[in-house]
Parts: structure tokens; C-alpha cells; sequence
């Protein structure tokens, strides 16, 4: 999917901010991910496309985090409709992408390949599924709302509550063990 | 848009469990490499009155779909599989023809993902699993 920048700044003046906002967050994060950072392109002809870092796809092992964080960018996108993520729930779903994959890296672990999307309520949704088990990760479109994980398997489900990065660990390792 | 000049639901006030329902799928990630995802049948607080589903007997895929500005899909799902996922859970047809030209009705008893997550979730889940994709702008093209 390609999303033309300079259509956005034509657009919305604010939209410009985002995306220089966007491009500093990426190399921020992807630089803290040990992923190849980009340079901030001309914005007239800088496409979403260029900004997600497909080039850096193909380094084994790091392709599931990093798609993750391209359908969480692409998330950001006019295209997205209602289902488009509101900056709250941009920066923290990132947030703990970063944390989790922090983690696991230094573990030696991989990222598990993860389906992202909205919620329909500026919100965004993380979802982990390996066998019978299923990991569903709830960021909130506001902040004076509650995120949640919630887990499955089979008959037996449950919350957990508030979001933390060790909760998140422990049940990505209890997926694992699927 | 234009009510058929035909009652909905054949003037049913109950549908029977062999009876399938549609629900259209307004977003492009609810469906991904052939699985609905729960958030497909999570009802949020603006579903007051329930879940929308139409008759796929009334219209097809692609004339119910056509009925929004934007649809990705169109899943469906036997009566009796939903009324299956818990009590209290059913389908109340609306018998008003302009409501919607596919006929339309609502999955009702669903909590609402804001006051019962883990109950919404799970449910949700049920119904991912027990509804089927009849037809997919992905796989049409």
C-alpha cells in the first residue's frame, strides 16, 4: 500500500508535522531496534512506502517486529478510516513493540509474527495466536481508558491488567510453550 | 436507499437455527489470510442495539457490500451457531422494510467489550470461529 505524503501536506498543514514527527520517531525507535535507519527523504516525494523499511526486511530473524511496525505505521494512515490509530495508541502500541522486542533480542528470542490493527475506536489491537492459544493485546485510543491483554486457550480465558511489559512477556512465553 | 417491496424476514419474528445470517466486513485487516478476526463480533458502545446482520437470502455478497462505502467482505454464520455461544445470545430480526435493503437484524445479548472484556473477547473469538468468509474483495480481484 503507498500513501503519498505530499497529498497529506497538501491537504492538512498539520499532516506535515506528523510525518516529520513520524520519520524522527522511526529512526528513533528503528535505531533503538538495531534495525537500518533511513534518511528523512524530500517530503514531495516521500511515500509511506519509502518510510516503512522493507530493505530491512529480509535480515533474518527481525522480519516479524519489523512488520509489525510497518502495519502499525501504516495504522497512522488517512486509509485507515475509523480504524485509523490515534497517536496515543501509536506511541504506546510502539512502545512496548520496543519493549517486548528489547527484551527478547537480548534473549536471543524472536519477536512471534503478529497481526496488528484498529480498533474502530482510535485504539489498536495486537494479536499473537500459536496452537490453541491466542494473545490479544488491547492499547486504547485515549488514555483515561484501560488496555488489557486478554489470553486463550480452549475454554479457559481471562485479562490481564493494566498493560505491563513483564505481563506481556510471560504470556508470550506461555504461548511459546504452545 | 431504496426499501425492496418485499417483507424482510418473510414477517418472521424468529429465525431458525438452520437460517444463516451476513455480516459485512467494513475493514481490510478484519480478514487476513482467510481468518476473521474477533474484533470482527466485538460489540462496541455504539452498538446499542446489538451486532448488525442482514439475509443472505435478500441480497448477495456483493449487493450487500454495496451498500456501504467501504466493505471488504461479507461472513456469515447459522443462527443456531449463535445462539450456541452463550445464553441470551440471538438473532431479533427488524421488520421494518427500510431499515435496510438486505433486511436487517441484530446479535443480541453480546456484552459490550467496555463493561465485560474478557466475556466480549471470548465471545467474539466463538463467533470468528463459527462464521464462514462468503466472499472477499481480496479473492474477488
Amino acid at each position: 500500500m503507498m500513501h503519498n505524503v505530499e497529498a497529506y501536506t497538501r491537504r492538512d498543514p498539520q499532516q506535515i508535522i506528523d510525518v516529520r514527527f513520524l520519520y524522527e520517531l522511526l529512526n528513533r525507535k528503528l535505531s533503538g531496534l538495531a534495525i537500518t535507519t533511513f534518511a528523512l527523504p524530500d517530503l514531495a516525494t516521500a511515500t509511506m512506502d519509502k518510510i516503512a523499511p522493507h530493505s530491512a526486511w529480509p535480515q533474518i530473524g527481525r522480519q516479524d517486529v519489523t512488520a509489525a511496525i510497518y502495519e502499525l505505521i501504516e495504522l497512522t494512515s488517512d486509509s485507515e478510516g475509523v480504524y485509523r490509530a490515534s497517536w496515543h495508541a501509536f506511541t504506546q502500541a510502539w512502545e512496548l513493540i520496543e519493549a517486548v522486542n528489547s527484551y527478547l533480542e537480548a534473549n536471543k528470542l524472536l519477536f512471534p509474527p503478529a497481526d496488528v490493527y484498529g480498533d474502530g475506536e482510535g485504539g489498536v489491537r495486537i494479536e499473537w495466536q500459536r496452537g490453541q492459544r491466542e494473545l490479544r493485546l488491547q492499547i486504547p485510543g485515549v488514555p483515561e481508558k484501560g488496555g488489557y491483554l486478554y489470553y486463550q486457550e480452549g475454554t479457559d480465558h481471562g485479562i490481564e491488567e493494566p498493560l505491563k511489559v513483564s505481563t506481556i512477556l510471560r504470556r508470550l512465553s506461555w504461548l511459546e510453550q504452545a | 436507499m431504496i426499501p425492496r417491496k418485499r417483507i424482510p424476514w418473510s414477517g418472521k419474528t424468529t429465525l431458525s437455527n438452520e437460517e444463516r445470517v451476513a455480516r459485512a466486513v467494513l475493514y481490510s485487516r478484519f480478514l487476513k489470510r482467510g481468518k476473521i478476526k474477533s474484533g470482527v463480533f466485538l460489540r462496541k458502545d455504539k452498538d446499542d442495539d446489538g451486532l448488525t446482520v442482514t439475509n443472505p437470502e435478500a441480497c448477495t455478497s456483493e449487493e450487500l457490500c454495496a451498500t456501504f462505502s467501504e466493505c471488504h467482505g461479507v461472513v456469515s454464520l447459522l443462527v443456531g451457531a449463535i445462539r450456541e455461544v452463550g445464553d441470551g445470545i440471538d438473532v431479533r430480526p427488524d421488520l421494518d422494510p427500510s431499515i435496510h435493503i438486505c433486511d436487517h437484524a441484530n446479535i443480541i445479548g453480546l456484552p459490550y467489550q467496555s463493561q465485560d472484556k474478557d466475556t466480549a473477547e471470548y465471545l467474539a473469538g466463538l463467533l470468528s470461529e463459527a462464521a464462514r468468509i462468503d466472499w472477499s474483495r481480496e479473492t474477488s480481484v
